[in-house]
C-alpha cells in the first residue's frame, strides 16, 4: 500500500472565510460595507522521519556498491508524497423561499475566484531540512494556504445582520424586542435606548447555526458618569476609557435569536454621547460564506486517505472569521430626536478662496473638520465666455464641501455639512479686454459674464444637533468670521 | 407559481459523469472520477520506501551466497541424492542448475535495496523501494503510454524466458533451470527495470 509522507504530517485542514463588516452611521452618511476574503489552510508537523529522510537520503545499494555505473541510480528521494488533492464541493447559499434563486441569480451574483465549485486543489506539505529541523525542535507547525476571493457577493446573502437603532421610549422597545432586565421595565420608563442588534440569519439549506462573540468593545466619544446610563448585566464599563465591552457571548441563528447590546439613557444624554464606535470579534463555525466543504482528502495516488494523521471529523474544519467596525452617531439614529438648521451665505469671492477662507475660520474657531472636499476643476458656463462655475448640480458636480464637528462642553455636539458653489471670471484683466473689444458679440458675452471682479460665491451649512440654538451658535460664528475676514 | 426546489448534492462529483460520485481523484492531475472514469495502472516511477530492506538482503544474501556455500561445501551430496531418488537412472549436474538459479533470483532482489544511515555508523535502515498501483484519468493514462509500453516489455520479457525456460526443463533439458529463474528474476525486478528504461530513453 503506498505509503505518502503528507499521511504522517498533515494534522489540520480548514476552510477559513473571514467576514470583514463595516457600519457606519452618522449625520453626513450611512454606509454598510462588507469585505470577504477565503483560504484553504493546511496545518503540519515534520515526523522524525519527515528530518531523517532529509538529513540522509536513501542511497541504492548496487549503486553504491558499483559507483552508480550500469545505470542505477545512487541517490533516491526518500521524502516521496509531500502533495496532496483537497476535494472541494462549493455549494453556494440560498433560500429555497427566495425568488432570486429560482432565476438563478444568487448562483451567478455569488463569484468565487481560486477554487473549484466541484474539484480538487493541489497543496503541498514540504520543507527542507533546516526548516523541519527547526520546526520538529520547536514543537512547531507549518502552514500552507491558497487564498481565494470573493468577486461578488451579494450583502442579502451575508449571514450577520448588524442593526442600530435608538428608541425613545426604551421600556417600549424593551417590550417590543423581549429584552429581560432585572431592574424591570417600569425602571426604565421615561428613558431612551440606544441598542445595537446583531442577527444570524436563518438559512433552510444552509444554516450558519451559531456566532460566537469573543469580544464586543464599545467606546463613546464623550464621558459620563454611570449611574446616568444603563447597560445590560453582562457588560464591563470602563469609565476611563469610555468603554463598554461584552465577551463570549453566542447568537443562535433565527430573528427572534438575535442579540441586543444597549444602552438606556434620558435621550439628551443619549445624543451627547457623540459617536460611538464598535468592535465586535467572532466567529461562526461549520459555515461557509461560499458554501465550500471539504468532501475528501486524495493522496497522489488518487486514493482518499482519511483515517491517517487527519481524522475527517476533528481536524477539517470549515469556519467563518467575522470582524465588525461600527462608527454610529446617535443623533443620526433619529431624525425628530435633532434639530437640523440651514443657512447660506453668499460673498464675492471665487469659490476656491471661499473654501480656503472656510478651512482657516474652521482652524481658528475650534471646528474639527472630519472630512475635506476642495472644489474640483472649474467648468465654463455655455453662452459665458471665461466664466467658470463651481457646481453641485448632479451633471457636473465638482463643489467643494466640508464636513465638520463642533463640541459646545456639556450642552453637545453640531455636525455640519458645509457645501462651496460659485462662478467667477478668469481674470480682471480679460474682462475689460473683451470690454473695450469692438466686437459687439463679444461685448455681450462679457456683460453676461459680468461677475464681480473676483466672482460670486455660496457656502451652504446645513448644522445637526441636539438644539438649534446650538446650530445657531455654529452657523453665526462662520457668518461673523466671514463678514469681518477679507476675502 | 411552482417552485423549483433545490437539493443541495453535497458530495464531490466525477469531472466527466457530473451526477455520479467521485470516490476517487486521478493521481496524476487531480481531476475527481468516478469508477468508471478510474484507471488503475501500476506505476513503477510512483515508488515509495517500505522498510522490509532488511528481510529482502538477507533473502538475497541467502540465495546468492548460501546457495553455493550449501551446495558446494556444507552438503555436497544434496541434490546428486534427491535425482537420484527421484530421476532414477538419468545423469544430471544439478547443483550448478540449482545454484545458479538460486544466484539469478538472489541477484533480482537487489536493485530494489536502498539503505539510509543514521546519526551513528552502525545506524543503518534498509529500505525497499517499490512501484505503487494509482488511479489516473483517461488523459493522464494516455499520456503514461510510453511507461506502459516499458512495463508490457519487461512484464512480456519475464514471462517469455520464464517459460521458455519452464518449456526446456520439463522436456528435459534441467540444466537450464536458470532460463527460468531469470524470467522469474526479471518479472521480480521489473519494477527497477522500468524507471531505468523511462530514464535512459526519455
Amino acid at each position: 500500500m503506498y505509503e505518502a509522507e503528507v499521511h504522517d504530517t498533515l494534522e489540520k485542514l480548514g476552510v477559513l472565510e473571514k467576514l470583514d463588516f463595516d457600519l457606519r452611521i452618522t449625520e453626513s452618511e450611512y454606509r454598510s460595507q462588507h469585505e470577504l476574503s477565503g483560504e484553504i489552510r493546511a496545518r503540519g508537523k515534520p515526523t522524525n522521519e519527515v528530518v531523517s529522510n532529509r538529513q540522509n537520503p536513501p542511497q541504492n545499494l548496487l549503486g553504491r556498491l558499483t559507483g552508480g555505473k550500469g545505470g542505477v541510480s545512487g541517490t533516491g528521494e526518500g521524502f516521496p508524497g509531500t502533495s496532496f488533492y483537497v476535494g472541494l464541493n462549493r455549494v453556494p447559499p440560498f433560500d429555497q423561499d427566495d425568488e432570486s434563486f429560482r432565476e438563478g441569480f444568487i448562483e451567478s451574483a455569488t463569484e468565487v475566484e481560486g477554487i473549484p465549485e466541484n474539484g480538487t486543489l493541489e497543496m503541498a506539505l514540504d520543507w527542507d531540512l533546516s526548516e523541519a529541523e527547526r520546526l520538529r525542535s520547536e514543537d512547531n507547525r507549518k502552514m500552507v494556504s491558497e487564498s481565494y476571493s470573493f468577486t461578488d457577493f451579494p450583502s442579502d446573502l451575508l449571514p450577520v445582520r448588524v442593526r442600530a437603532e435608538l428608541h425613545p421610549d426604551a421600556r417600549e422597545a424593551f417590550e417590543q424586542r423581549d429584552i429581560q432586565t432585572e431592574r424591570g421595565l417600569g425602571y426604565f420608563e421615561g428613558k431612551a435606548v440606544l441598542y445595537i442588534e446583531i442577527e444570524l440569519k436563518e438559512n433552510e439549506t444552509n444554516d450558519p447555526g451559531r456566532l460566537h462573540i469573543d469580544t464586543f468593545q464599545m467606546e463613546m466619544e464623550s464621558t459620563f458618569s454611570q449611574n446616568r446610563f444603563d447597560f445590560p448585566r453582562n457588560t464591563t464599563y470602563d469609565p476611563e476609557k469610555r468603554q463598554l465591552q461584552w465577551s463570549n457571548v453566542s447568537v443562535w441563528s433565527g430573528p427572534e435569536q438575535a442579540e441586543d447590546f444597549w444602552i438606556a439613557a434620558p435621550i439628551d444624554r443619549l445624543l451627547s454621547i457623540g459617536d460611538v464606535t464598535g468592535d465586535l470579534r467572532g466567529q461562526i463555525e461549520d459555515y461557509t460564506l461560499s458554501g465550500t466543504e471539504v468532501e475528501g482528502l486524495f493522496d497522489q495516488s488518487g486514493q482518499p486517505f482519511p483515517d491517517r494523521a487527519i481524522d475527517f471529523q476533528d481536524d477539517i474544519v470549515q469556519q467563518v472569521n467575522f470582524t465588525a467596525s461600527m462608527e454610529i452617531d446617535p443623533g443620526a439614529l433619529r431624525g425628530e430626536a435633532q434639530k437640523t438648521s440651514s443657512a447660506t451665505i453668499s460673498v464675492s469671492s471665487a469659490p476656491q478662496y471661499l473654501y480656503e477662507r472656510l478651512e482657516t475660520i474652521c482652524d481658528s474657531e475650534g471646528i474639527e473638520i472630519r472630512e475635506r472636499q476642495p472644489p474640483g476643476d472649474p467648468e465654463p458656463v455655455p453662452g459665458r465666455e471665461r466664466v467658470f462655475t463651481i457646481s453641485d448640480h448632479p451633471d457636473h458636480r465638482n463643489h467643494g464641501e466640508l464636513k465638520v464637528k463642533r463640541e459646545y462642553g456639556n450642552q453637545g455636539i453640531v455636525y455640519a455639512d458645509m457645501v462651496v458653489t460659485g462662478e467667477y471670471t478668469a481674470t480682471t484683466r480679460e474682462t475689460e479686454v473683451s470690454a473695450f473689444d469692438e466686437s459687439e458679440d463679444r461685448l455681450v458675452r462679457a456683460d453676461e459674464g459680468a461677475l464681480d471682479t473676483r466672482g460670486e460665491s455660496t457656502v451652504e451649512i446645513r448644522a445637526r444637533s441636539a438644539s438649534s440654538e446650538l446650530n445657531s451658535e455654529l452657523i453665526g460664528a462662520i457668518e461673523e468670521a466671514l463678514s469681518g475676514g477679507e476675502l | 407559481m411552482s417552485a423549483e426546489i433545490k437539493t443541495v448534492d453535497r458530495r464531490l462529483t466525477c469531472d466527466t459523469h457530473g451526477d455520479t460520485e467521485a470516490k476517487q481523484v486521478c493521481g496524476e492531475c487531480g481531476t475527481p472520477i468516478c469508477d468508471e472514469c478510474a484507471k488503475n495502472i501500476h506505476d513503477a516511477t510512483f515508488t515509495h520506501f517500505e522498510s522490509s530492506g532488511i528481510r529482502n538482503l538477507a533473502v538475497a544474501l541467502l540465495l546468492v551466497l548460501g546457495a553455493p556455500i550449501l551446495f558446494y561445501v556444507v552438503a555436497p551430496g544434496l541434490l546428486p541424492g534427491l535425482r537420484r531418488q527421484l530421476l532414477p537412472g538419468q545423469v544430471i549436474r544439478l547443483n550448478p542448475a540449482v545454484t545458479l538459479s538460486a544466484v539469478v533470483l538472489g541477484a533480482s532482489l537487489l536493485p530494489a535495496i536502498w539503505y539510509r544511515s543514521g546519526d551513528e555508523s552502525l545506524d543503518i535502515d534498509l529500505l525497499v523501494r517499490r512501484g505503487n498501483e494509482r488511479t489516473v484519468c483517461s488523459d493522464c493514462h494516455e499520456t503514461k503510454r510510453a511507461q506502459r509500453g516499458y512495463q508490457y516489455i519487461v512484464t512480456g520479457m519475464a514471462a517469455l524466458v520464464g517459460l521458455a525456460g519452464a518449456y526446456l526443463v520439463v522436456t528435459g533439458s534441467y540444466t537450464l533451470l536458470p532460463i527460468v529463474a531469470l524470467g522469474v528474476g526479471i518479472y521480480l525486478a521489473s519494477d527497477e527495470a522500468v524507471i531505468m528504461l523511462s530514464e535512459a530513453l526519455e
